[in-house]
């Protein structure tokens, strides 16, 4: 009991001059310098992890609207070409169900990869679509093959400013000693949108539309 | 085929013919200037007993006045006559025979309001002094293109003349339409006011370009990561190349670069047929290397 006591008298004792040189510390100016360029280092570095926030949010939202307008455009380019493409009725299938999918989506990882593959197969029907004449001579088709090209292009435009702002964002997470400030304000790490090289070729404009 | 020697021998004649020109109004023009001084020298000194004698310096310095002016606008002539002569006769030959299917004008070039909403040198918005030459319309592999050589300058408030940019401005028309603009200045160059630097997903394109637009999305949407490839390597072919995108027209600058010029008098023209060929050769391989098959310029 006698050596609890003592061992306690020495851990208040160290406490506490400790406290006393903190007061101590606190009667220089410059100790209320540096306290004053910590709390603004604070600030920024706060108001640096939200702005790379919402940045990604925002660059993410500017996808979802490409996103979106190509799902839209889905069921109407099916609809124009199943009649032609009978063979290829496998193909279709799965790019609805593709869609349907995407509806479900919880997480990010699983709708990128969704929508990966979704731009990958409709590259494909794009690419099958030319071994039939009678489609190619399709106006509605030749209009919604048109607009899929310009959402396509539209889509990695977005897409490659959301990388760009999840690898700021990303980066700052993960850097000294802002990832102190960011796990305290329990910030998480953000998911790339990546494309497969495969799903990157699409087809030549120029040769589709000699 | 052009006779290069015989538009040779027809400069040297020329060329005598000024010189001659210019001796003869140097000859009368002191002529006259000396019976002018002689007539003053004499006057009063009684050197004369008949008045005639007295008056004939004046009168000759009368004399001598017509042939020098004579002969300094028979001189003075010799330049426009020189130049109409060697576009008619080489430089219009020349660019038939080695720039088929193109269009070309010697004294036309793109208007000053063009330039400005290029953007080429946004920097220097409003150029007071502007000329240019050279326009050169066609199509190149099948791509149509234009160009034109630009000098513009301005004064500044010692009265003394800045250059902004002298040399060749190209046009091709893009498929992508973009609402607004994205300019490429070559890293160096003096930063806009009013626009955020962007920065791209390739680190040596941002390394090699300053890139402004008045909206990220346009930025990102044009460039493409095969087109920012060969802009980097335009960019190490010609480091001084600055690019606009505006709505559906891409610019290039390049500075201090021309096709042809109309040699002057006092030069040979026998030396100017092969830079001719070799400016044209550089043009198209910075074109090749521009890869303008794959460029997103206009069907054709």
């Amino acid at each position: 009991m006698e050596e609890v006591r003592e061992l306690l008298r020495e851990v208040y004792s160290l406490v506490f001059s400790k406290a006393y040189g903190l007061v101590e510390f606190f009667r220089e100016w410059y100790a209320w310098v540096l306290l004053v360029l910590f709390l603004l280092y604070l600030i920024s570095t706060y108001n640096r992890l939200i702005g790379l926030k919402n940045r990604v949010s925002e660059a993410r939202a500017g996808m979802d609207v490409y996103l979106k307008q190509r799902a839209d455009l889905v069921p109407n380019l099916v609809a124009s070409v199943r009649r032609y493409m009978e063979h290829e009725r496998e193909l279709l299938e799965r790019i609805t169900f593709l869609r349907s999918r995407l509806l479900e989506a919880k997480d990010d990882k699983e709708k990128f990869s969704l929508e990966g593959e979704l731009g990958s197969l409709l590259g494909r029907l794009l690419m099958v679509a030319e071994n039939y004449p009678t489609l190619r001579a399709n106006e509605n088709f030749l209009e919604l093959q048109r607009s899929l090209f310009e959402i396509e292009d539209r889509i990695s435009a977005s897409r490659r400013i959301y990388n760009v702002a999840v690898t700021d964002y990303n980066n700052a997470l993960e850097m000294i000693p802002s990832n102190f400030i960011a796990s305290l304000m329990g910030l998480q790490k953000a998911e790339w949108f990546e494309v497969e090289e495969r799903d990157r070729q699409v087809p030549n404009v120029g040769e589709m539309f000699k | 085929m052009i006779d290069w020697k015989a538009i040779e021998r027809n400069r040297k004649r020329l060329r005598f013919l000024f010189i001659l020109y210019d001796v003869l109004y140097g000859v009368f023009h002191f002529l006259a200037l000396l019976s002018l001084l002689l007539f003053v020298l004499s006057a009063g000194k009684g050197y004369f007993k008949e008045l005639y004698w007295y008056y004939l310096p004046l009168f000759a310095a009368f004399f001598f006045v017509f042939p020098a002016a004579l002969f300094t606008s028979l001189r003075d002539r010799i330049p426009s006559q020189w130049w109409n002569y060697y576009y008619s006769n080489a430089l219009l030959p020349f660019v038939r025979e080695n720039l088929k299917g193109f269009e070309y004008e010697y004294y036309r070039f793109f208007p000053r309001e063009e330039f400005i909403v290029s953007y080429l040198f946004y920097d220097y918005p409003h150029p007071a002094v502007y000329t240019g030459q050279d326009y050169l319309k066609g199509s190149y592999k099948g791509k149509p293109l234009e160009c034109s050589w630009i000098g513009c300058g301005y004064y500044n408030w010692s009265d003394s003349y800045t250059n902004i940019f002298r040399g060749l401005v190209l046009k091709l028309s893009l498929y992508k339409s973009v609402d607004g603009f994205v300019l490429l200045y070559p890293q160096g160059s003096s930063s806009l006011s009013g626009f955020k630097r962007l920065s791209l997903d390739s680190e040596e394109f941002n390394r090699s370009f300053h890139v402004y637009s008045d909206s990220e999305f346009t930025a990102f949407y044009v460039l493409d990561h095969a087109l920012m490839e060969r802009l980097v390597k335009f960019k190490r072919a010609y480091p001084k190349a600055r690019f606009s995108f505006i709505r559906n027209t891409l610019y290039i600058a390049l500075p201090d670069f021309y096709l042809f010029y109309i040699p002057s008098i006092d030069q040979s023209v026998l030396k100017v047929e092969k830079e001719y060929k070799q400016n044209l050769s550089l043009f198209f391989s910075l074109l090749d290397v521009l890869d303008i098959e794959r460029m997103p310029v206009k069907l054709s």
